[in-house]
């Protein structure tokens, strides 16, 4: 049973390792736990975003992930960090929102990019190619992205917007690092010619 | 304009140096290994570029919004309701209506301990008694988890589980805490009684003491007229007299 602190944990302990944070919180003080998620909140929904293409769902996973740390934080042993841990289990959590949407999806996607080619050939049309704002981009990007296999998808992910090493992918999908570059690789690859596609359109 | 598919060297078997280079990740022998191959092969040139442009445009897609999670964790039902009747000003504590309602919220508060909700500015997740629904379900579990795969063992829960989840620990934790918490309202009711009696009083007296020293000075006011009226009277009992003596005279 969590017991409550008698003052609430300083905001400005952010020199506090993850481990720490951990150990205090399996001891009781359970506001240590809020300190680990406000640490980690922003990259695990950029993350679950990224993976998932939609806000709410990109909330709920996120929600999930830290509901699931919470619950297995005694099963961690910090024997990896805990940043390569809750990374896998809000991937986990996206995989699973993934699947559960895959029949639908597909075909939802195909529809969405018939309908950005088509918006694509207007802008063509009025020579706004050189122009095409920022959102306009954004948006292929995320539609490029959320074509590739998810397995490609998480590295790329991982890599451009998380920003983490090799080495780092490697630990939290427990893959060897070859594979990480293979993957990286690949989905760069389908990456290229899907955006190249989409420019085609124009 | 390029087509892509065909376009990287199947056969230079370099990928994973080229990747690593992209990304600077490449050590120094390795990366002047593959400096060397980009000036003899057009294909490896070409793949890097093009994977660079790839990268500029990744960086378009910015996550512009990060939702807040809110971690709250509920005091238990003796402690919360001690806070609450400490942080009331007087006024609130009389209107026992508010009092028992907001107690009320926190008692379900602190039964439902865990609480999930997505609202306007994000979502947030509330925990609080979920420690005590873990160990239910470790002692639970048939396969325990091996260390940081929690995932696997474990799975994960969607939002509908999570409620479900969150309606039984409820459930659950209701008869036991119910006891408590009727013990704690009644108590807490007692308290507010015993608090508002004696505010009563206190302003009763308060009115009261008001209200004579409105009718003092009332008293006061009515009696000036009286000894003014008494005054003029005297005068005019005195002046008539006199006035009659004038036009007499």
């Amino acid at each position: 049973m969590l017991e409550s602190l008698s003052h609430p944990v300083p905001e400005a302990e952010f020199d506090v390792s993850d481990d720490q944070l951990i150990a205090r919180t399996l001891a009781g003080e359970s506001d240590a736990f809020s300190l680990l998620v406000r640490r980690w909140e922003r990259p695990i929904y950029g993350l679950s975003l990224r993976m998932l293409g939609r806000d709410e769902d990109a909330r709920d996973a996120c929600q999930e992930a830290f509901i699931a740390a919470f619950r297995n934080l005694g099963k961690f042993r910090g024997e990896a960090k805990f940043s390569s841990w809750i990374y896998r289990i809000a991937l986990n959590a996206c995989h699973a929102r993934l699947r559960d949407r895959r029949g639908a999806a597909l075909s939802i996607d195909e529809e969405d990019e018939a309908g950005r080619k088509a918006e694509l050939a207007d802008t063509a049309s009025e020579g706004l190619a050189e122009r095409m704002s920022r959102d306009e981009r954004s948006e292929i990007v995320r539609r490029a992205l959320q074509a590739l296999p998810p397995e490609m998808r998480q590295v790329i992910v991982m890599k451009e917007y998380e920003e983490m090493t090799f080495a780092e992918i490697s630990e939290v999908l427990q893959i060897p690092v070859s594979t990480v570059k293979s993957r990286l690789y690949t989905g760069l690859q389908q990456m290229r010619a899907r955006l190249e596609k989409l420019r085609g359109a124009i | 304009m390029r087509t892509t598919e065909n376009n990287h060297a199947p056969g230079c078997g370099r990928q994973e140096q080229l990747v690593a280079y992209l990304y600077d990740e490449a050590g120094g022998d390795e990366r002047a290994a593959f400096e060397q191959h980009l000036r003899a092969c057009a294909a490896c040139r070409d793949e890097l570029q093009a994977f660079r442009g790839v990268r500029r445009e990744l960086g378009a897609w910015q996550v512009p919004f990060t939702p807040p999670i809110r971690v709250t964790t509920p005091r238990p039902v003796r402690e919360a309701l001690g806070e609450l009747l400490a942080g009331l000003p007087g006024w609130f504590k009389i209107s026992s209506g508010l009092a028992t309602a907001a107690a009320a919220a926190l008692v379900l508060f602190a039964l439902a301990g865990t609480r999930l909700s997505v609202g306007q500015g994000g979502f947030s997740a509330e925990f609080g008694r979920a420690a005590s629904r873990q160990e239910a379900q470790q002692t639970t579990s048939p396969t325990p988890a091996p260390a940081n795969e929690p995932t696997n063992a474990t799975p994960m829960l969607t939002r509908a589980e999570a409620e479900v989840l969150i309606a039984e620990a409820v459930a659950r934790s209701e008869a036991q805490a119910k006891r408590e918490a009727q013990a704690q309202l009644a108590s807490l009711e007692a308290r507010l009684n015993a608090a508002r009696r004696a505010e009563l009083i206190e302003a009763t007296n308060k009115l009261r003491e008001e209200h004579r020293a409105r009718i003092n000075t009332l008293v006061a006011e009515r009696q000036r007229p009286t000894m003014n009226e008494w005054l003029f009277a005297a005068n005019e009992s005195q002046e008539p007299a006199g006035g009659e003596n004038e036009k007499s005279n």
